[in-house]
């Protein structure tokens, strides 16, 4: 046995190796040189017959042949396996602009969306959501809210009655009405829900809508803290370059009141056509509690005072999606609710 | 009200060089609603008056006139004109070259059959004259103006619409600003600008009202004054062209001198006043009380009244002569052949005229401020205005004396504010001294004692008594947009949503997340759409609230189910060719109590309502099951029944807790067509409230197992009408502890299942956790599940 021979196997299985086009063929490979009676083992097994003396050198002769055979085993294995790997990748390559599979996607109304959206900016300030019912009695709907019976204010609410005691709320402030018959101050609260008043259906009215009032009462509330807070609140809306603009008003349930215009969020206060070119879209009523209301529901206006303001919530809704009919929202078309 | 500035001028000195843009912006910053404003005559340009000096006939036409006219310029103005009623001499208007006519035409220099014509000569209805208030412009062909018209003169100076009309809206609390004064006083204030109100006295000639009339009020809280003045000599006469012009100017007619002093004196005062034929008050004593309700009444405008309701009335000694603060009566209207008036200017109760006003379906300009509320004080200095205007117009002699009916003198109302209160209500630091100045302008007569500030309230002024009014007083002229921002101070608050809110919006999202769409329905239905749905007739849900007022029978009861308002969102998209919706809807329903029903609050539940088009039952039920798992009820069970309004095999109501929160089915086919349904419909119905209580969120983390599971299949054939439930139930009954889970994985009737049979194959999972079980003990369980089942159901294992 000569290192010849060694030479002539290692020669003979590096050229297999190149000639091997899978990694199955690089596996008989491996079998027929390293393999258990592959041609290097057969060769190693004949060291027995060699002069002990020449053993370590011929040993480490085929180690040596055996180490080269098996790095170029491994090496032609990557390269093969990575070759493999790339054409069954490449071969399934799918084209991605195919459609996707349809999972089920439903939609919340708009006007969910925005009353939540307008809880949590509220919720953050430290308010409480209150609800109350929708059919109301006129003590609570009117009579506390400082509008007593044949009050000239009571022109501006036509409301629907089921008997001259019963009525569909107006307006969410006998939510706030019952909230501070039932708590002591400080009372920090939002009322959202449905209100009612009997106008026709068209673009801009609907005899359902929803609204949400807030009222604060607590020591030392004073006017500033209301613009204070709806400032916060018009940033958190239609973001940090939103202003307030308060203009008198009158409500009877406040005093001073005031109509609160935010800066169009669609021009930015530019003027465009939804803010009718002013800059300005109303938004809010508020004002301080009127002494009378908090006397007739109980709190000491000596001590306590407050704040409450009141918004559309449909309206704020349409302004926001750019919805130009109010009947859009309670007509259900599902073209109409897939949109949010 | 409509107030044409021009007349406003005459009471407050108008900023110089104000653009009335920004007249109304400084107006509606103090706290006037300004609705609007109309700049008069905006589209008529470059069109004056001129004299016809000279007239020839048109050489090429034998209906043409040349006519020259003197328009005050150096060139006379050659114009050709087809009307045939101008003459040399007449005063008409003329629209020059680039002049622009109502309607946007404009009129250029040109020529007619071949001759120059500088301009045009215009018709009333060319310049859209008001034929009312100018008769003769009235005519067919060209306008020919009065006599003494001036040359050269804007056309819009002669028409009277130069003038800008500004409208506002009076507040409920304000209407003392309800008037031309009352508007005055608010420039005044916003300006810091002089107010030039007349000066009123009356020079009274002889005579004295008491030999003339005499007045009695029954009820004083229905008129707590009523004043009146007697006018003789009456000269009956068209009222002066300003006072006409003002008239118009706000919207009203004019008709003679007696009757515009009265309307002159309302929009300038805002007190309503009536003028009675005194020759017409029989037994000259008049009486305010409430009608007889058998009477029958005639008003001015010629309509007759049933006076079923008592409204109140002036009456004289043999009936009703005026419907007290409403209108008078054509039985004492002022004729050519008046000779005395009596002039009436009172108080009355604007709730109880509110109610009469809307009985009889009349609101008149005098009703809408009365339902306002008018001054006490303020009904004496309108009529002594209106005596004033009366001789100022030469229109009567004023007879001495006055008729002042009230239960008790007038006194002026004061109070004392403390500035500091003021600042601190407001959050601002406004310095006493402003806060004295601003109430000096909005005529509070501000007292000042260190920090107290006494006011007396102005005698038009209805609605400041207290602190918060002058707080309100002070800042609005001060300025709404200095109110600084500031934190709110005090004990934190820590805001949320309760717990019935959380699962709302938790059942909403996760609704939302399976595929269905979220509608908003309004809460009043048809009565109808009971029968629609098949509702029994003796069922409690048909117990409804009635709206007395709806806008309409279909929207005219309050829900006490959410199905029937699904049904109709469902048909309105099927109609449109929206296929297989799937919606839900949280809403609302009101549930009557008691017997008297329609005056006792309802109970209102919260409900869920799914809809969907074209799903099957078992697919709906998922998604029940989804929503009331991911709100924590999981032991959930469904038992056969339930409304009639579906399909009598397909139905079930949803138990959970030992409690019904709902029910489940496919719509009834003669449900489904009343509501013009094509395909299945499945409808499910929630108790929402119910469902919220049962959520609670009391989940425990289970180990996982680490020991193996044994799982065995078996395949049972049982008879159509076991149900698959109750065969769960038992082999889970028979599971001993050991049973993990079991389901269904296959249902079949067909080939090799006998008819009326089905076979169902269960997969049943068996494990401890602690150790792991042996496939004996698992046998054993297994074959108690299989007797079990051949006890209770007949079931046979499958071969």
């Amino acid at each position: 046995m000569s290192d010849n021979n060694l030479k002539t196997i290692e020669t003979a299985a590096l050229e297999a190796l190149a000639a091997c086009t899978d990694s199955a063929s690089v596996e008989k490979v491996r079998v027929s040189v390293l393999g258990k009676k592959g041609e290097l083992t057969l060769v190693m097994r004949t060291m027995g017959q060699l002069p002990k003396e020449e053993r370590p050198a011929f040993g480490q002769m085929v180690n040596d042949t055996r180490r080269v055979i098996e790095n170029a085993l491994e090496e032609r294995l990557n390269a093969l396996r990575a070759a493999e790997q790339a054409a069954r990748l490449e071969a399934e390559r799918i084209d991605v602009t195919e459609p996707a599979a349809e999972i089920a996607q439903g939609s919340l109304h708009p006007l969910t969306i925005v009353q939540e959206m307008l809880e949590d900016i509220f919720i953050s300030l430290g308010f409480s959501v209150a609800d109350g019912p929708e059919v109301e009695l006129d003590h609570y709907n009117f009579e506390l809210m400082n509008i007593p019976k044949e009050h000239p204010a009571r022109d501006m609410q036509d409301s629907f009655y089921f008997s001259p005691n019963l009525l569909l709320r107006t307006h969410t402030s006998p939510v706030q009405a019952r909230y501070m018959t039932t708590h002591e101050p400080p009372i920090r609260i939002i009322c959202p829900g449905r209100v009612y008043r009997c106008d026709e259906v068209d673009a801009t009215h609907s005899p359902v809508f929803h609204q949400m009032e807030g009222l604060v009462i607590d020591k030392g509330i004073r006017m500033s803290d209301l613009k204070g807070t709806l400032d916060e609140f018009a940033k958190r809306l239609y973001g940090p370059e939103t202003k307030t603009r308060f203009r008198p008003s009158f409500f009877p349930f406040t005093e001073p009141s005031a109509e609160v215009d935010l800066t169009c969020a669609m021009c930015g206060g530019k003027g465009c056509r939804v803010c009718k070119g002013t800059g300005w879209i109303e938004v809010l009523g508020c004002g301080m509690v009127h002494p009378n209301v908090l006397r007739a529901c109980g709190i000491d206006p000596e001590v306590y005072s407050g704040f409450a303001f009141g918004l559309g919530l449909d309206r704020i809704t349409t302004i926001k999606y750019g919805i130009s009919d109010l009947r859009l929202m309670y007509e259900n078309d599902t073209r109409f609710l897939s949109q949010f | 009200m409509n107030v044409p500035l021009s007349w406003l001028k005459t009471y407050v000195k108008y900023p110089e060089d104000l653009a009335v843009a920004d007249f109304a912006e400084a107006m509606i910053m103090s706290g006037s609603e300004v609705e609007g404003y109309e700049e008069m005559g905006q589209d008529i340009e470059n069109v004056v008056t001129g004299r016809v000096v000279e007239m020839k006939r048109h050489e090429d036409s034998d209906h043409l006139w040349v006519c020259m006219i003197d328009v005050g310029k150096e060139n006379l103005l050659q114009i050709v004109t087809g009307a045939q009623n101008v003459t040399v001499g007449a005063m008409v208007p003329v629209a020059m070259d680039g002049a622009v006519l109502p309607g946007g035409k404009t009129i250029k220099s040109g020529a007619l059959r071949g001759v120059k014509s500088e301009g045009m000569l215009c018709s009333g209805e060319e310049l859209n004259v008001d034929a009312e208030q100018f008769p003769e412009s009235a005519v067919y062909g060209i306008w020919i103006l009065k006599e003494d018209t001036p040359i050269g003169l804007d056309i819009r100076t002669v028409i009277g619409c130069d003038e800008v009309i500004v409208e506002f809206k009076t507040l409920a609390n304000r209407p003392d600003c309800m008037c031309m004064a009352g508007i005055a006083r608010e420039v005044a204030a916003t300006f810091d600008t002089e107010l030039t109100l007349p000066e009123i006295s009356v020079k009274e000639t002889d005579g004295n009202i008491a030999d003339y009339v005499s007045v009695t009020v029954e009820d004083s809280d229905l008129c707590p004054r009523y004043c009146a003045r007697v006018v003789k000599n009456i000269r009956l006469a068209p009222s002066p062209a300003w006072m006409q012009k003002a008239l118009i100017g706000a919207g009203v007619r004019p008709i003679n001198n007696v009757v515009d002093i009265t309307n002159y004196v309302m929009l300038e005062q805002g007190q309503p006043m009536h003028a009675f034929d005194y020759s017409c008050i029989r037994g000259s004593h008049i009486t305010v009380r409430k009608s007889a309700a058998e009477d029958v009444f005639t008003t001015l405008d010629g309509k007759e009244h049933e006076l079923s309701m008592q409204p109140l009335c002036i009456c004289d000694d043999e009936g009703v002569i005026g419907l007290a603060g409403i209108m008078g009566g054509l039985n004492s209207e002022i004729t050519e052949n008046t000779q005395t008036v009596v002039l009436e200017s009172a108080v009355f109760n604007g709730a109880y005229l509110r109610t009469s006003a809307r009985a009889l379906g009349m609101r008149t300009e005098a009703s809408a401020r009365f339902e306002k509320g008018v001054s006490i004080k303020g009904a004496q200095v309108a009529l002594e205005r209106a005596a004033q205007l009366f001789e100022q117009l030469d229109a009567g002699d004023v007879v001495c004396g006055v008729i002042d009916v009230k239960p008790e003198e007038w006194t002026e109302y004061t109070f004392t504010a403390s500035a500091d209160a003021v600042r601190a209500h407001l959050g601002m630091d406004i310095p006493t001294d402003t806060m004295v100045e601003i109430l000096a302008k909005l005529h509070f007569n501000p007292v000042l004692d260190g920090e107290n500030i006494h006011v007396t309230v102005p005698y038009w002024r209805l609605d400041v008594d207290g602190t918060d009014d002058i707080a309100e007083e002070v800042l609005r002229i001060y300025g709404y947009d200095k109110i600084p921002s500031t934190l709110m101070s005090g004990e934190v608050e820590c805001g949320g949503r309760n717990h019935r809110q959380d699962v709302m919006l938790r059942t909403k999202r996760t609704l939302c997340g399976m595929g269905l769409n979220e509608i908003t329905t309004f809460s009043f239905i048809s009565p109808k759409w009971f029968d629609h749905i098949l509702m029994e007739e003796d069922s409690p849900l048909r117990k409804v609230l009635h709206i007395l007022n709806p806008l309409g029978e279909d929207v005219s009861v309050m829900r006490t189910v959410l199905a029937p308002s699904m049904l109709s969102v469902l048909r309105t998209n099927q109609s449109r060719g929206n296929a297989d919706s799937a919606l839900f809807e949280v809403s609302r329903v009101f549930l009557s109590k008691g017997e008297a029903e329609d005056d006792v609050q309802p109970e209102e539940r919260l409900h869920l309502c799914l809809g969907l088009c074209n799903r099957d039952f078992f697919y709906v039920k998922g998604i029940v099951n989804n929503l009331l798992s991911s709100l924590n009820i999981n032991d959930v069970k469904y038992t056969a029944g339930g409304a009639s309004m579906y399909h009598p095999g397909r139905k079930a109501q949803i138990i959970a807790g030992g409690k019904v929160i709902g029910e489940i089915g496919e719509v009834h086919p003669d449900a489904a067509a009343n509501f013009e349904l094509q395909g299945r419909i499945m409808i499910v119905e929630l108790e929402l409230d119910t469902i919220a209580e049962m959520s609670l969120d009391n989940r425990r983390y289970v180990a996982i197992a680490r020991t193996p599971a044994i799982t065995r299949d078996m395949a049972v054939v049982v008879a159509e009408e076991v149900a698959v439930g109750d065969m769960l139930d038992a082999i889970k009954r028979s599971g001993k502890g050991i049973l993990e889970s079991v389901s269904v994985f296959d249902i079949y009737r067909g080939e090799h299942v006998e008819e009326g049979y089905k076979s169902i194959a269960f997969s049943l999972v068996y494990r401890t956790p602690e150790r792991t079980l042996t496939d004996d003990e698992a046998k054993k369980a297994f074959d108690r599940a299989v007797r079990s089942l051949g006890a209770q159901f007949g079931a046979e294992l499958r071969a």
